[in-house]
C-alpha cells in the first residue's frame, strides 16, 4: 500500500507490517503454549492435585497415598496405612533420612506418642487401634527448591521409596 | 537468593504472557479489566513474597524488579530489534477511509473501536472522514483525519 503523497512516518509504519505479521504468528503460538500450560495444570502436571499428581503405593501391608508432584510452600497430603499387627499396641514409622530437611510437617492426625529425629530420619510412634491397625494422615510442605526428591518410609520391616517432583 | 531468582523469573514470565495476550486485551478500563489487573497483581505479589513479609524481602524484590526494568530499557535503546520485539510496532488499520479487514481481525480490533477513537479524538463521525487509523504499539488507536474535499 504505497500511495503518492504518503507522509514518510506513515510509510515507515507501513514498512513494518512484515514484522507485525510475524509477531501475530508468535502471539498465536503463545496462546497455544498458554493453553498447554492450563491443560497440563488440569491434569496435575504442576501439582496441586489432579490425576498426574497423585500416587498410590503398597508393599506388604504398608500402603501410602501421596502427592507425586508438589510445590514449595504448599502443603500436600500424605496418608499412610501402617502394616496391621493384631495384638500390638504401638506402631513405629520412620521417615527419612532427609525428610526433616526437605519437608515441613503441617498437621498430623493422630498425634504421635513419641517423635525423635536422628541420623536415620524422623522416628514416630503411634498407638494402634484395638484391631492392631494404624493410619496416619498429615500435610507436608516441601522446602524451597526445584527438582526430584525421594520420600522414604519404613514401618515393620517394610520400606517404600516414593519419587516426588517439586516445583518452585 | 530465592527472592531475586523468583522476582527475575516472574518478570520474564509476565513480559512473555503480556506480549502473548496482545496490545488491547488489558487496555480497556472497564470495571472487569481493572478487577482482572488487580487479581493478577495479587497473584504476583503472593508468589514473590510467600510467607516472608520482612522489610528486607520487600526491598530485595522491588529492587530486583526495578533493576531488570532499567536494564531492559537500556537494552532496548541499544538494539532496535529488541525494542521492536518487546514493545511492538504501530500498525495501520484504515487507509484512505478503507478498513484493512485482515489486520483488524488479526489485531482483534473492531471497526467500532476505530470509529469510537475517531469520535473521541478527532470528533469525526464516519469512515470517509478518516485518512489513516493506526493501532499504536501501546494499544491506543490514533486517527488522522482526511483532508476536507474542495468544492
Amino acid at each position: 500500500m504505497q500511495a503518492p503523497g504518503m507522509p514518510p512516518e506513515i510509510d515507515r509504519i507501513e514498512k513494518q507490517i512484515g514484522f507485525q505479521h510475524r509477531m501475530w504468528r508468535a502471539e498465536r503460538i503463545g496462546w497455544m503454549g498458554m493453553t498447554a500450560i492450563v491443560l497440563a495444570a488440569l491434569a496435575g502436571l504442576w501439582g496441586g492435585g489432579g490425576p498426574l499428581a497423585w500416587g498410590e503405593a503398597e508393599k506388604d501391608g504398608l500402603s501410602v497415598e501421596w502427592a507425586r508432584i508438589q510445590r514449595s510452600g504448599h502443603a500436600s497430603p500424605l496418608r499412610i496405612h501402617l502394616p496391621p499387627k493384631p495384638g500390638a499396641r504401638e506402631a513405629v514409622l520412620l521417615l527419612g533420612p532427609r525428610f526433616a530437611e526437605q519437608w515441613r510437617i503441617r498437621n498430623m492426625a493422630p498425634e504421635p506418642l513419641e517423635a525423635a529425629a536422628g541420623s536415620e530420619g524422623l522416628r514416630l510412634v503411634f498407638r494402634r487401634d484395638p484391631t492392631g491397625a494404624a493410619m496416619v494422615a498429615f500435610h507436608a510442605e516441601p522446602t524451597e527448591g526445584l527438582g526430584p526428591r525421594s520420600l522414604r518410609l519404613q514401618a515393620s520391616g517394610r520400606m517404600l521409596e516414593l519419587p516426588v517432583w517439586v516445583w518452585p | 537468593m530465592q527472592s531475586v531468582l523468583h522476582a527475575a523469573a516472574l518478570y520474564v514470565i509476565l513480559v512473555l504472557l503480556f506480549r502473548a495476550t496482545g496490545r488491547r486485551s488489558l487496555k480497556e478500563t472497564t470495571p472487569f479489566d481493572l478487577v482482572l489487573l488487580l487479581v493478577i497483581g495479587e497473584a504476583t505479589q503472593q508468589a514473590l513474597l510467600g510467607e516472608d513479609f520482612s522489610l528486607t524481602n520487600a526491598v530485595v524484590v522491588i529492587t530486583t524488579l526495578l533493576l531488570i526494568d532499567v536494564g531492559l530499557s537500556l537494552f532496548k535503546q541499544r538494539s532496535q530489534a529488541i525494542d521492536r520485539v518487546l514493545d511492538g510496532v504501530p500498525t495501520i488499520l484504515v487507509a484512505d477511509g478503507k478498513p484493512i479487514d485482515d489486520r483488524l481481525r488479526r489485531a482483534r480490533v473492531d471497526l467500532a473501536d476505530v470509529l469510537q477513537a475517531a469520535r473521541e479524538r478527532q470528533g469525526l463521525v464516519g469512515l470517509e472522514q478518516i485518512r489513516w487509523a493506526v493501532l499504536e504499539a501501546d494499544g491506543t488507536i490514533t486517527v488522522i483525519p482526511a483532508k476536507p474535499r474542495e468544492g
